[in-house]
């Protein structure tokens, strides 16, 4: 398997990981100071998924609360076979899809998941990806508030779903199967629903800024 | 991998990016994109949206750091009040929704509630503390009208007995000696129902009709609210 696209800048390194299970154990055996330290370590980043799939800064910070909350009730359960990073961000995904499944006004069916059609057509067309937009430096990009804003609400125009495998795949760089375990439905699913976000999400960016046409500022 | 194996469609490229190809297929995939400029240029496109969407939350996250700082208040008081970890805890339990938030929101909105309620106490506090006092002198009229048994009066009996000017009705028992009843023996005691009302409670007090004074029947109903707040009306 070819190595993935870079994912999120969070990755521990080896101390950070013999600290971690060191900080687990103690909260096991009830010290909170160890657990507000799990705490202090990983919110930001809990925060950042949970924001990136409810959309709202306070439901976001209530995710993570309650993801800490639960946490903490079930640590007993966690072995440690994996980090309590990645046990965590379970809990925090599941906490924001049921969220998002409470929310929910009305069902929102994700007409274009559907790939069947898609196979042996070219790269041009309804089903493509769309080739480079900004033709800049993405991080310069978004030192412009404007464009910050524009990718915001390009978020908050996707499907609750195909909003949710996208941040799992780009903040968490976690594997179709994965998401496939976490959102409890099919790698090809899986698949349908990162490639229509990707597609849908560059289509609203165009959209807000102004077209096709200018897609190409520096 | 489809039928054309020289032309990977978008979505092949895609997972290819994502590293979910290997072996034949990767290869296939990673030597068109070397020739294929346009290729290239998706594949570069889902790279930058990648960036984009990452940057966007992590500024996002960056400017929520306060108040995640204080949310540990809120965890740190919710894992106390559960007290130890529990170790019976259930592995399929993260399904369910802690319990922790939603009593503490219920409990502000009981706060809120009865502020509220408190509030509208204040407007009426006269009103209810004269509903207060007239059911309290009502009450304490029957008490003094009550019957009692045979050889014992009550103070309103005792005045019907010893006026004249008080109406009595004998009641015939043959040759023995009449016995003379006071009309207050008559008055018949008001009905008291208990109500029971969405939100709160009530009493439904019947006064039955009065022949000698032409009284008609009276019914008091008193329904007080569940969320009603008397502090200490005395």
């Amino acid at each position: 398997m070819n190595k993935p696209l870079p994912t999120a800048s969070l990755r521990h390194d080896e101390t950070n990981e013999v600290d971690e299970k060191e900080l687990v154990r103690m909260a096991k055996a009830g010290d909170h100071e160890a657990f507000r330290q799990l705490f202090e370590r990983h919110n930001r980043r809990a925060y950042a998924l949970a924001l990136g799939v409810v959309r709202n800064p306070d439901d976001a910070l209530d995710v993570v609360q309650e993801g800490f909350i639960k946490a903490h009730r079930y640590l007993p359960k966690f072995e440690g076979t994996s980090s309590f990073y990645t046990w965590l961000y379970r809990i925090v995904m599941n906490l924001a899809i049921d969220h998002l499944r409470k929310r929910k006004r009305a069902k929102q069916v994700d007409f274009n998941d559907a790939l069947s059609h898609i196979e042996g057509e070219g790269l041009v067309g309804e089903d493509s990806l769309l080739p480079k937009i900004l033709g800049a430096d993405p991080s310069k990009s978004l030192m412009r508030r404007e464009m910050r804003e524009h990718i915001r609400l390009a978020m908050g125009q996707l499907s609750d779903n195909h909003r949710s495998v996208l941040m799992m795949r780009e903040l968490e760089g976690l594997t179709y199967e994965e998401m496939a375990d976490v959102m409890k439905c099919s790698k090809g699913t899986i698949m349908s629903r990162l490639f229509h976000a990707r597609k849908n999400m560059q289509q609203h960016l165009l959209e807000l800024m102004d077209g096709p046409t200018s897609g190409a500022e520096a | 991998m489809t039928a054309n194996a020289t032309k990977p469609t978008d979505v092949e490229i895609m997972m290819f990016l994502d590293g979910e190809l290997d072996g034949d297929e990767a290869t296939v995939v990673a030597r068109f994109l070397e020739d294929n400029d346009e290729a290239a240029s998706v594949a570069a496109s889902i790279g930058q949206l990648s960036e984009l969407v990452r940057g966007s939350v992590d500024l996002e996250a960056d400017a929520a750091e306060d108040k995640l700082a204080g949310l540990w208040a809120g965890i740190d008081k919710a894992i106390s009040s559960n007290g130890a970890i529990s170790s019976g805890a259930s592995k399929d339990a993260p399904a369910e929704t802690p319990i922790i938030s939603i009593q503490a929101k219920a409990e502000e909105r009981a706060t809120e509630k009865l502020v509220e309620n408190a509030g509208w106490f204040g407007g009426w506090q006269s009103h209810v503390m004269i509903g207060a006092l007239a059911a309290a002198a009502a009450l304490l009229i029957m008490y003094i009208q009550r019957p009692t048994g045979p050889g014992q009066t009550t103070p309103g009996q005792t005045v019907a007995e010893t006026s004249t000017q008080t109406p009595t009705q004998t009641v015939g028992n043959g040759g023995m000696q009449p016995t003379i009843v006071p009309v207050a023996l008559r008055f018949q005691e008001p009905e008291v129902e208990a109500l029971e009302v969405y939100g709160g409670s009530g009493v439904i007090m019947t006064v039955p009709a009065d022949a000698e004074s032409d009284e008609a029947a009276t019914a008091v109903i008193w329904i007080s609210s569940d969320t009603d707040v008397v502090e200490d009306p005395i």
